[in-house]
């Protein structure tokens, strides 16, 4: 079709959408395990932070510093092209694998944050009730504030999940085939750039819309408990 | 039944209580008053050890707990046997009024469910809130969030109850409901310790009044003696402002 002289194939535009769409579950396993190995560390993060260890603060601070304050394509690069110069070993471990644990990495500590501004938002006089009536802090955390600090971080735990899926599109530099790559490879084999482009746009658009969706109904029924 | 002997907290160098020495028999009723900042408030916290004392030590029946060296085992059951209500009422948000009155139940004294949720309906009864079971925080006045703050303070049956100001932050009219609560709690013999500046209830219900200034016991006796007696002239001028 070349409606009006305008060079854009729409049947081939609507064709790549399957084709591009067989590599999504590519694109959310490396998100989806991303964020949840990411906020295991970010939990452990926070709980370290919290023993408020002097020198041990420091180290942790400055690792959340550089993940915040480095874009996620150069950490990806030092791990992937960095690491194994100096560690050859690390060479044979997958892309996939890398791209996990360097995105994970950079959730966590973007979730760390998160998390202990969540408990921090619960207000200390709950946890003073919960320890003046004999509970044990570990009881407090887990019964009171925990739920309540996890229902105010769960608006900005979708948003790094939101980032983590879109952040997955830079992974194809290191060869992860995922809908970006394939985009990529189709638009410079056929110099279809617009269609394939297009279409790779709005499958991130849509996860990012279905995905939003589910977080606004789940934080709405959660708001309706107390 | 509550022993303080020679108590000390300092906040950096800022000394907040100094020697402080305390009696209170099973049953009594303690006022504790004071002009700002005198350390009431950092007294009844010791008490619960949420500040922990530098020096001294307190004895509830056969806990003994000495500052030099707390342990956890100590800090629980000294938690166990005194139980606090705040000025601000803490209570448990992500839970009902009967929840938050049962929690303690289920999870310090570890009873079950069914038991806790009889005991936890009989405690809020008691304080007036046969209504407000599956209410939320959120959804109660001040005075009610109140009353259910002193029913989880009762349902874990504590032998010394610590209340720090519980009317300050409630609207007037909200006052009394608390009040009377407390007062039946006076009359079934509980052993309280009290900070208010309420002073007609103290005069009510206390069987001694104890009056604090910069981290020190003033002076201590029946109201009778604090409020008309006295002549301790910073007593005199504290109460004359009220
Ligand atoms: N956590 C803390 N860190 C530092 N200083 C504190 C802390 N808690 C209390 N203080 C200080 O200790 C002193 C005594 O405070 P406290 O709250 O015990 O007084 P209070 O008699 O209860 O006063 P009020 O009637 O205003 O409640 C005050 O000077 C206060 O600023
Ligand atoms: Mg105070």
């Amino acid at each position: 079709m070349n409606l009006l002289n305008i060079n854009f194939n729409l049947e081939y535009f609507l064709s790549r959408f399957s084709v591009i769409g067989k590599f999504l579950p590519v694109t959310l396993g490396i998100a989806i395990f991303s964020m949840l190995i990411g906020l295991l560390i970010a939990l452990v993060i926070a709980f370290l932070l919290d023993l408020k260890i002097t020198g041990l603060n420091k180290i942790l601070r400055t690792y959340i510093s550089f993940f915040r304050g480095t874009p996620l394509m150069v950490q990806l690069f030092i791990f992937y092209f960095g690491f194994p110069q100096v560690f050859p070993r690390l060479a044979q471990i997958p892309i996939y694998i890398v791209a996990v644990y360097v995105m994970s990495i950079n959730g966590s500590a973007y979730m760390s944050e998160t998390i202990r501004a969540s408990i921090n938002s619960v207000d200390k006089i709950q946890l003073e009730s919960a320890l003046s009536i004999g509970m044990t802090k570990y009881q407090a955390m887990k019964r009171i504030i925990l739920p309540q600090a996890a229902r105010i971080a769960i608006p900005p735990l979708g948003n790094t999940f939101i980032s983590l899926v879109q952040g997955t599109a830079i992974t194809f530099l290191l060869g992860v085939k995922e809908i970006m790559a394939v985009a990529k490879i189709s638009a410079s084999s056929t110099y279809k750039f617009l269609e394939n482009y297009l279409v790779v746009g709005i499958i991130y658009w849509i996860i990012t819309l279905v995905f939003t969706n589910l977080l606004n109904r789940l934080e709405t029924k959660m708001n309706k408990a107390y | 039944m509550l022993k303080v002997k020679g108590l000390y907290k300092s906040f950096g160098n800022l000394d907040v209580l100094k020697n402080i020495n305390l009696n209170v028999d099973k049953g009594k009723v303690v006022v504790i008053i004071g002009p700002s900042g005198s350390g009431k408030s950092t007294l009844l916290r010791s008490l619960n050890l949420l500040e922990q004392p530098d020096k001294g030590s307190i004895k509830i029946d056969d806990i003994k707990i000495d500052a030099s060296n707390i342990s956890k085992i100590d800090t629980l059951n000294l938690r166990k046997s005194t139980s606090m209500v705040f000025q601000h009422f803490g209570l448990f948000k992500n839970k009902t009024a009967l929840e938050n009155v049962m929690e303690g139940l289920l999870v310090v004294k570890k009873i079950k469910y069914s038991e806790a949720m009889k005991l936890g309906k009989y405690f809020m009864d008691k304080v007036g809130l046969p209504d407000k079971y599956d209410s939320y925080p959120s959804q109660l006045s001040g005075g009610q969030k109140q009353r259910v703050a002193i029913a989880r303070a009762m349902a874990i049956k504590p032998k010394v109850m610590l209340f720090d100001e519980p009317t300050s932050a409630l609207d007037p009219e909200l006052v009394n409901e608390v009040l009377k609560v407390m007062q039946n709690l006076a009359h079934e013999n509980m052993t309280m310790v009290i900070v208010t500046h309420e002073m007609k209830f103290a005069e009510k219900v206390a069987d001694e009044i104890i009056f604090m200034d910069k981290g020190e016991i003033i002076d201590k006796g029946s109201s009778d003696y604090i409020f008309y007696k006295s002549d301790n002239p910073r007593i005199n001028n504290f109460i004359k402002d009220l």
